[in-house]
């Protein structure tokens, strides 16, 4: 049962990062290589979440486009200096202001120190792609400590991961991933889009029944 | 944002971290830490800076909590506003934790370099951007085209002697262009022509009896905002306050008196003053002299003779009677400027009778034409001998600084030989006298330099840096910057937004925000204080932003250097640290370095000690402090020393200053002086072009086509163009008199709209001679029948998500009435056009 468990916060744990990693300047051959969106897709069947034939679709869109299409794609998504219609970070859909580094950001650095991680790279600490890594974070945490039968642990960072979940990424990631699906024209970012929709959706349901402690009181 | 380590894609099972094996966790942007605790706020710390969001310049302090800005205050130390700052520095917020901020280096995947269509950025790296630009700065120099480089400068710091200055000589171009002249340089022709002094001036608010705000608004905008507010209600109280303004400005809405004059007619009312003043008697004794008899000859129409007047401490004030004021009556100048006789007079008896004690604070004048008009409005101040007086107008103070050290030693044969071409923008030429500060092309003519580039006039430009500058956005007819733009091969834009001049850059790369993010050395003045204040990187950088004026020439310097061209790391090493007599070892060293070696001066002990402002102890003192305050301004030096610029070392009303200037200009052309002037379209002719006069508009549009005359205002928001996509520039736009929130409106005058059937709120289509555009119409009486107003700083059809309302389509948020403002110049000095009356415009429901 135990191993059950843990087996399937680890394979959640990988969807996180997998998805995470779809967030970064795309490196096609990398992708490829590492046969990324197949993994992604039995993970999710695995999970029996209906998001894998969005990553079925991903893996088409990687073979379709080169590489600077990617990019271009990637960068007017997200990075687009004159305005990207797919802000990645929290704070602009949280935060009354729209800005970066707003009150909701500063939580959620506090909440990645809590749980024992700080950020290396530079930038807000919402940005998609690390609250992603924080979820799979979490979820190695959670399978780890079932597996030593630490059931304290199990239960904290269970909470943190639900409270994280709900008042942060599933608040904002829907919006980014509907933002996505709206501005995207390349089938990668179209399905990453629907992917991560599908996979936030499905988390809604499962953590939902978990939300019962406010944020700031992580056990 | 690259993917770090490819075990991030690799699967837990693959990468042996199945559970029954688990030894940790697979990682990109985190990394494990002793756990924190959520805790509360932690505290903060108030740490200095300056802000730049005006020429006030105003010390700040920045509240910094974990690495965050959160608010922003004037420096608690600061002479120059008291601790206060205006409501630009509170914007300072949003610009920095502004979303759309460019965050890496990008280039240009599509060639097409055109409004409307999306260059397609990438990011590339910073080595990969420097590359780039060196190989293309060694091609120049290889082909001994190395003129051909032009380095475009919008705001700057003291630390642009670095960039702007040297880096430009290093390489071996002319091409330093300077923003200053879309900026405000007429105003300094008006103190430069008579008095000698090229600059902005300060004002003794706290003793003044008598203030005339004309053409500017100090309690909004330019300059010295701050002191401008805290003094304002005591002047009220103790004095007279008129504005003069064809707009309700936030300073005519408080005035005792608001005197709205046509657009461009300044002169005229200015000249009739001073006829008032004179043939009152008012005139200041002690400064200008009298007539020996002691009886007033100034009689409306009739010449004095010169010999019957013992003149003081000015130049030609008789003369300036005879060849101008004796026919400047009130009446005349009632019918130019609309405005009624009997405010012309009680203003200018009003004024003398308080002088010295009064001031005339003149605005930026820049209109066609407008030298002349700023040397009248500045002349008051000398008739009455306000300036240099307790409770009048005064040069003020600076702050102390050492320099940047000599780059002679750095300069190669391509280098010497490419830096005697002629500049690129026209200076000095029939067309461009550009004679600013005496001399013959003197003064940079910024606007120009898009024609230059189309014309290829003196040559062409291949390789252009631009930084903190958007002349596309921020120039007259700014569509001519588009295309020129676009023909320039190479262009690289650093810069903290991506504007409608990075449409058309090749790289993009991302500028450290100046007011947080930086090193940098600031001097400026205000309330009779000069300040040496820095700019600090008081807060944790979010992304790959380099300051443009150190960090950048570093980096660029040693590309550079890997190919062979040593020259400007060199240079850059000959920067040795005050404290330890070492040269910088990186970019972000040099940025403070050089910061240091500008600024020794304020805070080294050994060369502050006889300083009679601030003294820091040493640099940890300063940088904490983040100022040196001077001592107080002292009057009255001018008065016994005389004015040591002008030709006459006099207050000049006939300017011999002009005079020789205008001489060797017209020599250099080989024409006379009439024949100079009537190329650009002066109508002064013969003597007259010597004296403070009234130049009647030059207006683009006969007024049968083109009714209404278009006023452009500066709102108290504007960050100088760059708060567009800030959210508070438009929930709070209504504290611009006249203005709605989250809109851009056209004022029109009640009575006409009616006339026009136009509605509050109607989308109305403006049109000029040189283009149409469509705005929302605010009925508002504090705009002038026959005129309409119109505030910079919306209209982007590029500069982020707030700021233009569909990027892909060019469609801006607002209107830029610059679209519409013909190219036109102040060509004595080479000022483009914004104010006065010369955009005549045509208005239609839409």
């Amino acid at each position: 049962m135990n191993t059950d468990r843990a087996r399937l916060d680890l394979a959640r744990s990988d969807v996180y990062r997998l998805l995470a990693a779809c967030f970064y300047e795309p490196d096609r051959e990398m992708l490829l290589e590492e046969n990324l969106c197949a993994n992604l897709a039995g993970l999710m069947e695995e999970l029996s979440i209906p998001a894998a034939r969005s990553c079925r679709r991903m893996e088409q869109g990687l073979q379709e486009n080169s590489r600077e299409e990617l990019l271009v794609e990637y960068s007017s998504l997200f990075l687009n200096p004159f305005g990207a219609p797919a802000q990645p970070y929290g704070s602009v859909y949280l935060d009354k202001e729209r800005q970066l580094m707003g009150d909701s950001t500063m939580q959620v650095r506090k909440i990645y120190a809590a749980a024992g991680v700080k950020q290396e790279t530079d930038g807000p600490p919402d940005h998609i792609a690390i609250e992603l890594e924080f979820m799979s974070f979490l979820g190695q945490r959670i399978a780890q400590a079932i597996a030593c039968s630490d059931q304290e642990a199990v239960a904290e960072f269970t909470a943190i991961q639900a409270c994280f979940f709900n008042t942060y990424l599933a608040s904002w990631a829907p919006l980014l991933g509907r933002a996505i699906q709206e501005h995207a024209e390349l089938p990668l970012y179209r399905a990453l889009g629907d992917c991560l929709l599908g996979f936030i959706g499905a988390e809604q349901q499962r953590l939902r029944k978990s939300a019962d402690s406010p944020l700031h009181e992580p056990r | 944002m690259k993917i770090k380590r490819r075990d991030f894609l690799k699967m837990s099972a693959a990468t042996g971290l199945a559970v029954a094996a688990f030894k940790g966790t697979t990682l990109n942007a985190l990394a494990e830490a002793p756990k924190g605790t959520i805790g509360g706020e932690k505290a903060g710390k108030w740490m200095a800076s300056t802000c730049q969001g005006c020429t006030t310049w105003c010390p700040i302090e920045i509240f910094v909590q974990e690495g965050r800005a959160t608010k922003v205050r004037g420096n608690q130390l600061s002479k120059a506003n008291d601790g206060y700052c205006c409501v630009r520095g509170h914007l300072i917020i949003q610009q920095i934790y502004d979303p759309d901020r460019i965050k890496t280096p990008m280039k240009r995947t599509n060639p097409v370099k055109a409004r409307g269509v999306d260059p397609k950025f990438v990011p590339i790296t910073w080595d990969e951007a420097l590359n780039t630009l060196a190989d293309k700065i060694m091609e120049l120099r290889t082909n001994n085209e190395s003129h051909k480089y032009m380095l475009m400068r919008g705001r700057y710091s003291y630390n642009n002697d670095i960039l702007y200055g040297n880096l430009t000589k290093v390489i071996g171009s002319p091409n330093n262009i300077s923003h200053s002249a879309i900026c405000a340089e007429v105003e300094k022709m008006g103190s430069f022509y008579t008095e000698g002094f090229w600059g902005y001036r300060d004002y003794d608010l706290e003793n003044m009896k008598y203030l005339i705000v004309w053409g500017c608004d100090p309690l909004s905008s330019n300059r010295q905002i701050p002191t401008a507010i805290s003094k304002f209600g005591n002047l009220l109280d103790q004095g007279t306050v008129v504005a003069i303004d064809p707009r309700m400005t936030n300073t005519a809405a408080k005035a005792h008196k608001w005197l709205p004059v046509k657009p461009g007619e300044d002169g005229a009312l200015a000249t009739a003053m001073a006829h008032v003043i004179l043939t009152s008697g008012l005139w200041n004794k002690d400064f200008c002299g009298d007539f020996k008899d002691g009886k007033n000859l100034f009689k409306a129409g009739q010449t004095v003779d010169e010999a019957a007047f013992d003149e003081k401490r000015t130049h030609g004030l008789v003369k300036w009677w005879n060849i101008e004021l004796k026919d400047r009556t009130p009446e005349w100048a009632a019918k130019i400027t609309g405005l009624n006789k009997k405010d012309i007079v009680e203003v200018a008896t009003g004024f003398a009778k308080a002088a010295p004690r009064c001031a005339v604070w003149n605005g930026p004048n820049m209109m066609p034409r407008g030298t002349y008009g700023a040397m009248a409005m500045y002349a008051l101040n000398g008739l009455v001998g306000a300036t240099d007086s307790i409770g009048g107008v005064c040069t003020g103070m600076g702050g102390p600084s050492s320099s940047h050290p000599k780059v002679d030693d750095f300069l190669d044969d391509i280098a010497k030989a490419g830096s005697k071409n002629k500049k690129i923008d026209q200076r000095g030429t029939l067309e461009f006298p550009a004679l600013s500060e005496g001399k013959v092309g003197g003064g940079v003519v910024t606007n120009n330099v898009a024609n230059a580039i189309l014309a290829a006039k003196p040559y062409d430009i291949k390789v252009a840096i631009g930084y903190f500058c958007n002349f596309n956005f921020s120039g007259a007819e700014g569509g001519r910057w588009d295309k020129a733009l676009a023909k320039i091969p190479f262009f690289a834009h650093i810069t903290t937004m991506a504007s409608e001049m990075s449409q058309f850059a090749d790289i993009v790369l991302p500028s450290a925000m100046h007011h947080s993010e930086q090193w940098a050395p600031v001097k400026s003045k205000a309330n009779l204080h000069g300040h040496t204040s820095l700019q600090q990187p008081v807060i944790k950088r979010m992304f790959e932003v380099k300051a443009p004026e150190t960090e950048f020439v570093w980096m660029l310097a040693e590309k550079l250097k890997a190919r062979g061209f040593e020259n400007p790391m060199n240079w850059l090493l000959s920067y040795k640290d005050p404290e330890t007599g070492k040269p910088a070892t990186s970019a972000e060293e040099f940025a403070l370095v050089a910061t240091k070696v500008f600024t020794q001066k304020a805070w080294d002990p050994a060369m502050n000690k006889d300083y009679k402002g601030d003294r820091p102890t040493g640099w940890a003192d300063f940088a904490e402090k983040g100022i040196v305050n001077s001592e107080k301004f002292t009057f009255g030096k001018k008065w016994e020393k005389g004015f040591e610029k002008t030709a006459t070392k006099k207050f000049e009303f006939y300017s011999e200053t002009l005079k020789k200037t205008l001489t060797e200009h017209a020599e250099k052309q080989k024409v006379t002086i009439d024949q100079a002037l009537e190329a650009i379209n002066y109508t002064a002719r013969g003597e007259q072009a010597f004296v403070p006069h009234y130049e009647p508009v030059r207006r683009h549009g006969e007024v049968k086509d083109f009714p209404f005359t278009l006023v452009d205002m500066k709102s108290r928001l504007n960050r100088e163009g760059r708060s567009g996509n800030l959210p508070w520039y438009l929930a709070f736009k209504q504290c611009d008199p006249g203005d709605v929130n989250n809109e851009d409106v056209l004022q029109i005058n009640p009575a006409d709209a009616k006339k026009l059937g136009v509605k509050e709120g109607d989308m109305i289509k403006v049109t000029s001679t040189v283009g149409s555009l469509k705005v929302r119409a605010r009925l508002w009486e504090g705009i002038q029948p026959g005129t309409v107003a119109k505030c910079f700083g919306q209209g982007h059809w590029a500069y982020g998500r707030v700021a233009a309302k569909d990027y892909a389509k060019a469609i801006p948020r607002g209107a830029n009435f610059n679209e519409i403002m013909p190219d036109d110049y102040d060509r004595l000095v080479g000022a483009a056009c914004r104010n006065g009356g010369f955009t005549g415009l045509k208005i239609e429901k839409a």
